[in-house]
């Protein structure tokens, strides 16, 4: 309604474009049923993939993989484990280490970590620890 | 364990993004329900075809999900994101597109409408849809955000990662190449003697 005064061009252009903006706006189309249905078979697939690359905290072995990393990177990352490793074969090796009560996997993996002769295998060696400490405890 | 449904309806994108990124099964499905449809509106709105919007929304999801485990609470919005990500998927498709006739990829007209209004609503927005791909791409996206999303300028700047001021001089300049291209047209689109 235009109250009977003459629109400009430029109000009757603004208008014009008012309204094709908001046609355009209630004429959204509906997501199909197909399409959602390729969205969440995609977002299956990925969710897999998270799964099998023990990405994520849904699979018992990664929440415990993710914990140890959790717990080196708050002790200040590797340099800071390599110490803190030596220090405690170190301990063990002075005769610190009563086992009496662990079990005998806990015991026997205690040992062998006075072995560790280089930090390359620390990583390895704390995975197995983790996998060895989760099936004992 | 997955929450009650009602629960999970609840989170936040993010909150759901990093269930989803940790096996819940329940948190891929309420964002694909509350995502999916946000999506494909601003996809259909940049490249005006409904077949090339819905690939681009399945894209962007499926780009979605793969970001998930990296995905930093408190940083981005999901939306924002998804919006980002849409109108990259769309300027590519559009690029591809300026090598095909238009015609051969534009909505074809529903012939089973015979309603006069919603014959003259298809026409409007097939004519809004050919003069917003006329525009620039950064163009287009300022004027579908701000004026068909309805979105504040705040927010148009954070998805195109340029300053207010920038969102205001290409919203201008997009309107006024519109009016320009679509003025031309009134008479056609029944404007004339409105």
């Amino acid at each position: 309604m235009n109250w009977g005064i003459a629109m400009s061009d430029h109000d009757r252009d603004t208008q014009m474009l008012n309204d094709m903006f908001a046609t355009a706006r209630d004429s959204s189309p509906d997501a199909t049923a197909d399409l959602m249905a390729r969205v969440m078979r995609d977002a299956a697939v990925v969710q897999d993939g998270f799964e099998q690359a023990g990405i994520g905290r849904n699979s018992e072995k990664s929440s415990r993989r993710f914990g140890w990393r959790s717990l080196i990177e708050g002790l200040g990352g590797w340099p800071a484990m390599g110490g803190l490793v030596t220090a405690t074969a170190v301990g063990v090796w002075l005769g610190l280490a009563p086992y009496t009560g662990l079990s005998e996997t806990v015991a026997g993996y205690l040992f062998e970590s006075t072995s560790l002769d280089g930090l390359e295998t620390d990583y390895v060696w704390l995975d197995t620890l983790d996998d060895t400490l989760g099936d004992a405890l | 364990m997955s929450m009650a449904f009602d629960d999970t309806t609840e989170l936040s994108d993010a909150a759901l993004l990093t269930l989803f990124a940790n096996g819940d099964k329940e948190a891929s499905a309420v964002l694909t329900r509350r995502l999916v449809p946000v999506v494909l509106a601003h996809a259909f709105r940049l490249l005006g075809v409904r077949a090339e919007a819905e690939d681009v929304a399945q894209e962007a999801m499926l780009r979605l999900w793969k970001i998930a485990p990296e995905w930093r609470q408190g940083e981005a919005k999901v939306t924002t994101w998804l919006y980002r990500v849409t109108a990259n998927l769309c300027t590519d498709k559009l690029r591809k597109r300026r090598s095909v006739p238009l015609e051969s990829v534009a909505e074809p007209l529903d012939e089973s409408a015979s309603v006069p209004e919603q014959m003259q609503d298809k026409a409007r927005m097939q004519a809004l849809d050919d003069a917003l791909a006329q525009l620039p791409d950064r163009q287009r996206q300022a004027v579908v955000l701000r004026h068909i999303e309805e979105m504040q300028n705040p927010q148009i700047a954070e998805i195109m990662e340029i300053s207010v001021e920038a969102v205001e001089s290409l919203t201008a300049r997009g309107k006024r190449a519109l009016t320009k291209a679509l003025g031309m047209r009134q008479d056609e689109l029944g404007y004339s003697d409105e």
